[in-house]
């Protein structure tokens, strides 16, 4: 089988801090991270590997060449091949933009299966996904949960989702689109000692707009079909607080508070 | 008049006159005419406020078709050539809404919180970065404006006797033979955290009391809900996440025991009644928007609490 994995590396929010007395972002340190959703897709894809050691296994990242470091670390988990979309017209891409790119891209390949993330952690709208799966006129399931390898082929798989009010299960034909939602317990492996010392940037394409040939108005800002007019800063919400410590005194005024507005 | 479609929230079929609001703060109610398209039986709680209702036949065998729904809007579409389509943020609108974009050639934003005009155009906020930041969004393509909201935002509010819609009957589209829905079965959450009147919420400094979380919601006749980091962590479930990847709640009463608050966090409960916060840090973010804050251990706190109430097991 062959893999198509599409990922993202996203600043690391847990690290940011919002101080609400001076309505600022307090950005001590952002690192990137790969996105968690995505990091459930490439630890299935690296599963399916494992089973079958024939799968081929390409990661792709539209990014700026600064993600290089990252993409080896992910080279260095028998993926085996990686490719970084990269540009500078590509930068300030919106959705639209993003998914024109990677369609096009993707166009180009022979592939029995795409997989993403549902959401990234930045900009959280799941839309790149859909619009690829439009674009290659494929089927696309989001906020997949599970995939069962034992009914996996590279003519379909069956996929459980997880939606508002249901579980689901899927067969779905393949080629298509299967969007991961985040799951805590995906971990990817720690490279072994061997890969580490290994040499992976051969196995790194770069592919830029002089290889896509994407009109110049149909990406970055210039094809963006929306646009960030303004960052707000959270309003000043404060109300009016009575901060008591965990003793006694504490406790009492809480239970009269609670008592006062009639939920005791 | 300015027309807008909206396709109906098939998870909650209730909720999607709620979306009409987004229409009337786009044009004012009194310049918009409006469009459902139903694939529930059509109950007047469904239909009230819209002006015409589009029934699908027999389509509750077509509420989880991506492909069938994108193409039944696009017909409406070239009919109607409504200014505004409005999806609901549901696992299918989701899906449908993106392929709905690339098909227009329009822009999407997705899960909007609020608009807001600004000299004459139009702004659509919603958070990014994990509900860090609020980013005020404009269209650059022609119309369609297209949007997706997120249940528990908006509500519809009625004024007056209701109108009876106009109703028009259409055929789904057949089904594409590649995808196949071979189970379906219901959550197990027995509550919506959306319905609940007083949660009782978790977050990451709440890690070791889970359990008295669940004691203490019952005593205050509430529930248990939970932040990202809980969920994460997988101490909770998913659904009872609150915040943008989660839902968005409205209770009276919101304890927040160990939740620090990212934005998304704080803007979801802005109409929040009462809030209590049971924190170590009394700088948290959260605390600045309580009413009551507990400093300290929450362990402690709840137990003492539970005690002084009679409520400990």
């Amino acid at each position: 089988m062959h893999i198509i994995c599409l990922v993202k590396f996203v600043p690391d929010v847990s690290a940011f801090n919002y101080d609400y007395n001076t309505s600022s972002m307090v950005n001590t340190h952002t690192k990137m991270v790969l996105n968690p959703d995505d990091v459930h897709a490439l630890s299935f894809a690296l599963q399916v590997k494992r089973k079958w050691p024939e799968t081929y296994l390409e990661v792709v990242s539209m990014a700026s060449p600064s993600v290089t470091v990252y993409m080896h670390d992910l080279l260095r988990l028998s993926v085996d091949k990686g490719t970084l979309l990269s540009d500078p017209l590509y930068a300030g891409s919106d959705t639209y933009a993003t998914s024109e790119v990677l369609g096009t891209y993707l166009k180009g390949q022979h592939y029995d299966c795409i997989i993403t993330g549902s959401r990234s952690l930045d900009g959280a709208t799941s839309q790149v996904p859909a619009q690829i799966a439009q674009m290659l006129g494929l089927d696309h399931l989001l906020d997949i949960t599970e995939v069962d390898m034992n009914h996996l082929s590279s003519n379909e798989a069956q996929c459980t989702v997880e939606t508002d009010t249901e579980i689901q299960t899927w067969s779905i034909q393949m080629p298509a689109v299967l969007s991961f939602a985040r799951n805590s317990r995906a971990k990817l492996p720690y490279p072994t000692f061997e890969a580490l010392q290994k040499d992976v940037s051969g196995k790194l394409f770069m592919i830029s707009n002089q290889d896509l040939g994407l009109k110049r108005d149909s990406v970055g800002l210039e094809g963006s079909l929306t646009k960030v007019v303004h960052t707000y800063e959270a309003e000043n919400m404060s109300r009016a607080k009575t901060v008591v410590g965990v003793n006694d005194e504490g406790i009492d005024l809480l239970v009269q508070f609670l008592e006062k507005r009639g939920y005791l | 008049m300015k027309k807008t479609l909206v396709l109906q929230d098939t998870e909650h079929p209730h909720r999607s006159n709620a979306l009409l609001e987004v229409a009337f703060g786009m044009y004012g109610k009194q310049h918009s005419e409006s469009w459902l398209l139903c694939y529930t039986e059509a109950h007047d709680s469904i239909l009230e406020g819209f002006d015409h209702v589009v029934v699908v036949k027999d389509g509750y065998q077509a509420v989880n078709d991506v492909r069938g729904i994108c193409t039944s809007i696009l017909s409406l579409y070239d009919e109607h050539c409504f200014d505004s389509i409005l999806i609901p943020g549901t696992w299918v609108g989701r899906m449908v809404a993106p392929r709905l974009a690339k098909q227009l050639k329009v822009g999407l934003i997705a899960e909007i919180n609020d608009i807001q005009k600004k000299d004459g155009t139009l702004e659509f906020i919603r958070t990014a970065y994990s509900g860090n930041v609020l980013c005020g969004i404009s269209m650059q393509s022609k119309s369609p404006v297209l949007l997706t909201i997120k249940g528990g935002i908006f509500s519809y509010k009625a004024e007056g006797a209701p109108k009876a819609p106009t109703l028009e009957y259409i055929a789904a589209p057949t089904p594409s033979p590649t995808m196949k829905c071979l189970k379906r079965s219901p959550l197990e959450q027995s509550y919506d955290i959306r319905d609940s009147e007083v949660l009782v919420s978790g977050g990451g400094g709440a890690k070791k009391v889970v359990l008295l979380l669940q004691e203490l919601a019952k005593a205050l006749h509430g529930q248990v809900s939970a932040s990202r980091k809980l969920v994460d962590q997988g101490l909770a479930e998913r659904n009872i996440q609150v915040g943008q990847s989660g839902r968005v709640v409205n209770p009276k009463l919101y304890v927040a025991v160990g939740i620090d608050g990212a934005i998304q966090h704080v803007e979801g409960l802005r109409d929040v009644e009462t809030i209590i916060s049971i924190n170590t840090r009394e700088d948290a973010p959260i605390c600045s928007i309580s009413d009551f804050v507990v400093v300290g251990d929450a362990k402690i706190c709840i137990e003492k609490l539970l005690k002084r109430i009679g409520a400990d097991t």
